[in-house]
């Protein structure tokens, strides 16, 4: 997926003021930004929900913009998005939004049961099959949207935002889980976040799948792999800075470094 | 300008609702709930405003047949204002009431929580998905509704005629029953079907074209309302003026 000179406005001014970048399969790249620095329309950019003014998206070398949208309905179940907020379907049960994507595609009901069980156990949701999206809390909505999300084995996942406004240890748990998805499924995403803790914790950690447990990079696999993890600072609606967790670490940007703090 | 640039994206809505009726996939499942929601939901309210409207015409025209001694003609009039003008507008307006703006509500709670934009994300059609089961839904129960309040409004002119004037059954029942033809019931029936369009679809768009979070869906509600009861009894008039015309009755 690559994005060039992406610009996109409401009323007065351009909110994203040319935007360039490009997503590598099986990479995650993370997206950093105050609020109001661009984020959530970048991601839906992506997806394809919002139209840029000028400037191109790429998806697997599909001109989005060249799309209508009716093609854009069948290239967006390759992907899956989770919304800032979960965007739970309030009048549906939590076993019925995992499996909203699944009965669109004409799958028969044994296959999505079975396939919403993964899912919901895979976000240690299981127990919640039946309960509806208001009784939840907002970890638990954001869990569920991620599950809704995996569902039907999208390529790429977009997550907006997944910690805000969750306390640290949700916070944690969330971020656990984007760790497991990305070293046991390879799953290529790009991740908004204003919390550059949380790009580290994707950048210094990764998934166990023997112990279940997240442990952090030994030096030989952060050489290997931290490489593959490139952070994306947006300021402004432009790309301030592009490049690895080492090179924020070194940077004597001012701007950055408040980000550090 | 903004009106026109509304009044085009209300167009395209519109007729890719219409559409979305005639190819896959369907949404059978949506389409019979809102029929319940609508057909189903609105049956009180409309049942119990067509008995009152129908009891209230006959003491209104009672009054002016009295004065040249045609009490027995109230069966006529009440038959005949109720099918072709009251039964349709009444209950198209109360329909709008409760579920134009129950539509702008919904869809419109589903737009600023990002419900939309999810199902979108998830490769669906909000139009096919969301509008199309909602009028088709109304189009469809509209009329329906409509027969049922006409039924009753001269159930409730009946008992008002009977109490008041004391006019025997047969006599009402024969004269409103005689007094009405084909192109009467035609009449009434096929505003619904207009009518049903016209709510359903301001409801639908207002809803989906909310700015303005929380609030903006208060707005979307009240404009949804309004807007269709306006477009509603304009498009009566333009109706009632084409129909007589073709039921051979012009000015």
């Amino acid at each position: 997926m690559s994005f060039e000179d992406v610009h996109l406005g409401f009323t007065e001014a351009d909110v994203l003021r040319g935007i360039s970048f490009q997503v590598a399969q099986h990479e995650t790249k993370v997206l950093i930004g105050e609020s109001g620095s661009g984020k959530t329309l970048t991601m839906k950019l992506g997806a394809g929900l919002l139209q840029p003014d000028s400037g191109r998206v790429l998806f697997s070398g599909q001109d989005l913009s060249k799309l209508t949208e009716v093609e854009l309905f069948d290239l967006r179940r390759r992907i899956g998005f989770v919304f800032q907020e979960g965007a739970l379907f309030d009048s549906l049960s939590v076993a019925e939004n995992v499996a909203y994507r699944l009965y669109e595609e004409g799958q028969d009901d044994d296959k999505v049961d079975a396939r919403v069980n993964e899912v919901l156990n895979f976000v240690e949701m299981g127990d919640a099959v039946d309960r509806m999206p208001s009784d939840l809390s907002g970890g638990m909505r954001r869990r569920v949207s991620i599950a809704r999300a995996l569902a039907s084995s999208p390529d790429v996942v977009f997550y907006d935002s997944p910690t805000a406004g969750l306390d640290p240890v949700t916070s944690q748990t969330i971020i656990t889980l984007l760790l497991r998805l990305r070293d046991t499924q390879g799953v290529t995403a790009l991740l908004a976040t204003h919390r550059l803790q949380d790009a580290f914790a994707m950048a210094n950690y990764r998934f166990d799948p023997q112990s279940s447990r997240v442990v952090p990079f030994t030096k030989d696999e952060a050489a290997r792999d931290v490489g593959d993890i490139k952070f994306l600072l947006l300021k402004e609606g432009r790309v301030y800075f592009e490049g690895t967790p080492q090179a924020v670490l070194d940077s004597q940007d001012p701007y950055l470094r408040k980000f550090l703090v | 300008m903004q009106g026109v640039l509304s009044f085009q994206n209300y167009s395209v809505l519109s007729i890719r609702a219409m559409a979305s009726v005639f190819t896959p996939p369907h949404y059978v499942g949506d389409l019979l709930e809102q029929m319940d929601i609508i057909g189903v939901g609105s049956l009180p309210v409309v049942l119990i405003t067509g008995f009152f409207i129908g009891a209230v015409m006959v003491l209104q025209t009672a009054t002016q047949f009295a004065r040249f001694g045609q009490t027995a003609l109230t069966g006529d009039a009440v038959s005949t204002a109720l099918v072709r003008e009251l039964g349709p507008t009444i209950t198209g307006l109360l329909v709008a009431g409760r579920n134009s703006s129950g539509m702008a509500s919904e869809l419109g709670s589903m737009l600023v929580t990002e419900q939309v934009d999810a199902m979108r994300a998830m490769g669906t059609d909000p139009i096919r998905k969301l509008v199309t089961p909602r009028v088709l839904a109304t189009i469809l129960m509209l009329p329906l509704l409509v027969a049922m309040s006409d039924l009753i409004g001269l159930v409730g002119g009946f008992f008002v005629s009977f109490l008041t004037l004391h006019l025997n059954s047969v006599e009402f029942w024969t004269r409103a029953v005689n007094t009405l033809d084909f192109s009467d019931l035609m009449q009434g029936l096929t505003k619904p079907l207009f009518f049903g369009f016209i709510l359903s679809t301001v409801g639908c768009y207002k809803g989906l074209s909310v700015t303005g979070g929380t609030q903006g869906v208060g707005r979307a509600t009240t404009q949804a309302v309004v807007i269709s009861s306006v477009f509603i009894i304009a498009t009566d008039v333009v109706l009632t003026k084409v129909m007589l015309y073709f039921a051979g009755r012009p000015l």
